[in-house]
């Protein structure tokens, strides 16, 4: 195993007021692994999601972001894309006007510059994923996202992560929204989709999706900072207590300091 | 015969005043004359078309040529008179040989214009155009192909009689020069006929194209007309839709990309009479470097049109922070009883669009062309449908440009 992805004492705020959302954040992510971070909502999971791919709505202030023991901060968001970086966004956008299957073949090409597959097969494997996460196939005859349901979304976001097999894949709430039988399908795909040299981060609000998607690592995650790790039986007792005990662990951090 | 004559600005309008609007002219020495149309009438054997050429003339030579502040236009001077030919798919009558069914309508059917003077133009001395009528074609497709490095001044008549259908495509290819159409166009609907255009201006940097048409709609007709305006130093069309009679229906789509110094100055105007009419204008377009659009959509339902539908929406993606977008919607409603709406945005990218295609490895610059394709995409997608080349066609200039 080796080191894929380091997150060092992050921090970073929002462009328009200034205000400070990440405020040291550490993660090392090693090949294979898979990463869950829970936290309550407004605690800056997105945020975080969005700074590792170079949003620019947050500046960092310290800290960075190793890929492969380098860092990304200079690279404009393409070119984190293009290494490799993919994120599934909570909400993900709407492009009326770009058809799905032209967007999937195009954001492929990009992504896998020196794969000389023909369109005819990259086309194939895209109706064989959209087959995957049980995404008819109409679909793909529509405009990016647009008129999709919350759940439709989501699944074409997944079905983005197979089909450009990342190195480092965020998935940020891709279990929110979802009735029982699209989270089952949506778990399944990533389960499908995710490799050996493949580092995932999970973010969500809920333990129920790591019951399927099984986490090597649990983060509790708030106020913009990892304020505690452990397994997944941290989710379990997240699950039971509630975000309780992310009140006491920060209520420690602050009577530390 | 009662004539019918149709403009944009009503001087009394209910109890709204609105005060016309006086043009600037300017007299152009090299403007069409006497010896011209009596050098015309002199080579027709067509004594009714004549005539009205002479008629039209007695107006025209009383005005110069407007001053457009928003278009630049700043007069102008007409290019040597010639005749000329204009390819199309199938054999067409040329509006210098119609019959009387035709000179009915160029006799009772009148229209403001762009501007009187270039209505008038095409009516005394126009160089082409056709008379078409829907029974000779029904259910056909005509495809008209107009090359600007020809001074197009062009008269087009078409008769869509009880149940005919017809679908006319006009492709206007333009030049690197400083190519000049200008353009009347009048069309009758009878009774359940159904016409379809598509106006695919493709013009260059320097042309100037001025395309005036005007539709009567009669009971349960039906008309759609694709409008689409690649560059030009000026691109005009006006085009006038009447709904006389009960049921009649007509969409416009007027769709736009304005690049360099150009200028698309639209108008679209909507006038309702019969009950239980429909129609609507869905425009959109793209602007970039300096370029500059007016549209101007105007929906007008009078007295009588009980349950009319009209509706309006207008949007503009600019590109550049020098380009300008300028939309006057307008909806006068003289009758309780209809649904009306409009609405005229101007934008620009979606930043958060745009970050989710670089998510998805597009450069800036590649998710902002997909961004302003994409706004063709729809009209693009539509036009396949009718006509898999045109929208081929489209497509690659679009791409090519944008
Ligand atoms: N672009 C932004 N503009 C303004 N406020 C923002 C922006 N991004 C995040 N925030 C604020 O930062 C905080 C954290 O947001 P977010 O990262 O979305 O949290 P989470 O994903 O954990 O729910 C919230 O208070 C949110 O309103
Ligand atoms: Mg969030």
């Amino acid at each position: 195993m080796s080191v894929l992805f380091e997150i060092k004492n992050l921090k970073a705020k929002i462009v328009e007021d200034g205000r400070m959302i990440l405020n040291g954040v550490n993660l090392t992510i090693n090949e294979g692994e898979v990463h869950a971070i829970m936290g309550p909502n407004g605690s800056g999971k997105s945020t975080l999601a969005n700074v590792i791919m170079g949003s620019s709505k947050y500046e960092i202030t310290e800290g960075d972001i190793l890929f492969r023991g380098e860092s990304i901060l200079g690279l404009s968001t393409d070119k984190r894309a293009k290494l490799g970086i993919f994120m599934s966004f909570q909400a993900p956008e709407e492009i009326n006007g770009v058809k799905m299957r032209q967007f999937l073949m195009n954001s492929y090409r990009n992504i896998h510059e020196n794969d000389d597959s023909t369109a005819l097969k990259i086309s194939r494997n895209i109706t064989s994923f959209a087959e995957t996460v049980s995404m008819d196939n109409e679909f793909l005859d529509r405009y990016v996202n647009t008129g999709f349901s919350g759940g439709e979304k989501k699944k074409s976001e997944i079905l983005q992560m197979g089909l450009l097999n990342p190195y480092i894949t965020i998935l940020d709430e891709i279990d929110s929204g979802l009735d029982v039988d699209a989270l089952r399908i949506v778990a399944e795909s990533i389960n499908k989709f995710k490799t050996a040299q493949m580092g995932v981060i999970m973010i969500t609000h809920y333990q129920r999706i790591l019951n399927l998607v099984e986490p090597d690592f649990v983060h509790v995650y708030s106020n913009g900072q990892i304020i505690k790790t452990g397994d997944f039986q941290l989710a379990k007792d997240i699950e039971e207590n509630g975000y309780s005990i992310v009140k006491e662990l920060a209520g420690l951090t602050a009577d530390g300091e | 015969m009662n004539t019918v004559y149709e403009k944009p600005t009503v001087n009394v309008h209910g109890d709204l005043l609105m005060v016309e609007h006086i043009t600037e002219r300017i007299n152009s020495e090299k403007d069409y004359n006497k010896d011209i149309i009596d050098n015309i009438i002199k080579n027709s054997e067509n004594s009714d078309l004549s005539k009205i050429r002479l008629f039209k003339f007695s107006e025209y030579e009383k005005l110069g040529f407007p001053v457009w502040k928003r278009a630049k236009l700043n007069g102008f001077d007409p290019k040597n008179y010639k005749k000329i030919n204009i390819k199309t798919n199938l054999p067409l009558i040329n509006t210098e040989s119609a019959g009387i069914e035709a000179m009915e309508i160029l006799g009772v059917y009148d229209f403001e214009g762009a501007d009187r003077k270039f209505v008038l133009m095409s009516d005394a001395f126009f160089n082409s155009g056709f008379y078409i009528n829907g029974k000779d074609y029904n259910n056909k497709e005509i495809v008209i192909n107009y090359d600007l490095n020809e001074n197009i001044i062009e008269n087009t008549i078409i008769k869509m009689p009880e149940n005919t259908n017809l679908r006319i495509i006009r492709i206007i290819n333009g030049t690197k020069n400083d190519g000049f159409k200008n353009n009347v166009l009048r069309g009758v609907l009878e009774k359940n006929s159904s016409l379809t255009i598509i106006n695919v201006n493709i013009l260059g940097e320097n042309d100037i194209n001025i395309d005036n048409e005007f539709f009567d709609l009669k009971e349960n007709s039906s008309l759609n007309i694709f409008d689409l305006h690649i560059s030009g130093k000026i691109s005009s069309p006006h085009i006038v839709v009447r709904f006389s009679e009960k049921n009649a229906k007509a969409n416009i789509k007027p769709y736009f990309l304005g690049y360099g110094n150009t200028v698309t100055d639209m108008l679209y105007l909507m006038r309702f009479y019969g009950k239980d009419t429909f129609g609507s204008i869905n425009g959109k377009g793209v602007l970039k470097d300096t370029a500059k659009s007016v549209f101007r959509g105007f929906l007008d339902l009078k007295k009588g049109a009980k349950e009319a539908t009209a509706d309006e929406s207008e949007y503009t993606l600019v590109l550049s922070e020098k380009a300008r977008a300028e939309a006057i919607p307008s909806l006068l409603v003289d009758e309780n009883e209809v649904n009306a709406a409009h609405a005229a945005s101007v934008g620009t990218i979606n930043e958060d669009k745009l970050y989710y295609l670089m998510t998805r490895g597009f450069s800036t610059e590649e998710a902002k062309k997909l961004i302003s394709m994409a706004i063709f995409e729809p009209f693009i997608d539509e036009i396949e449908q009718l006509h898999p080349e045109t929208a081929e066609v489209i497509r690659n200039v679009i791409i090519s440009k944008i």
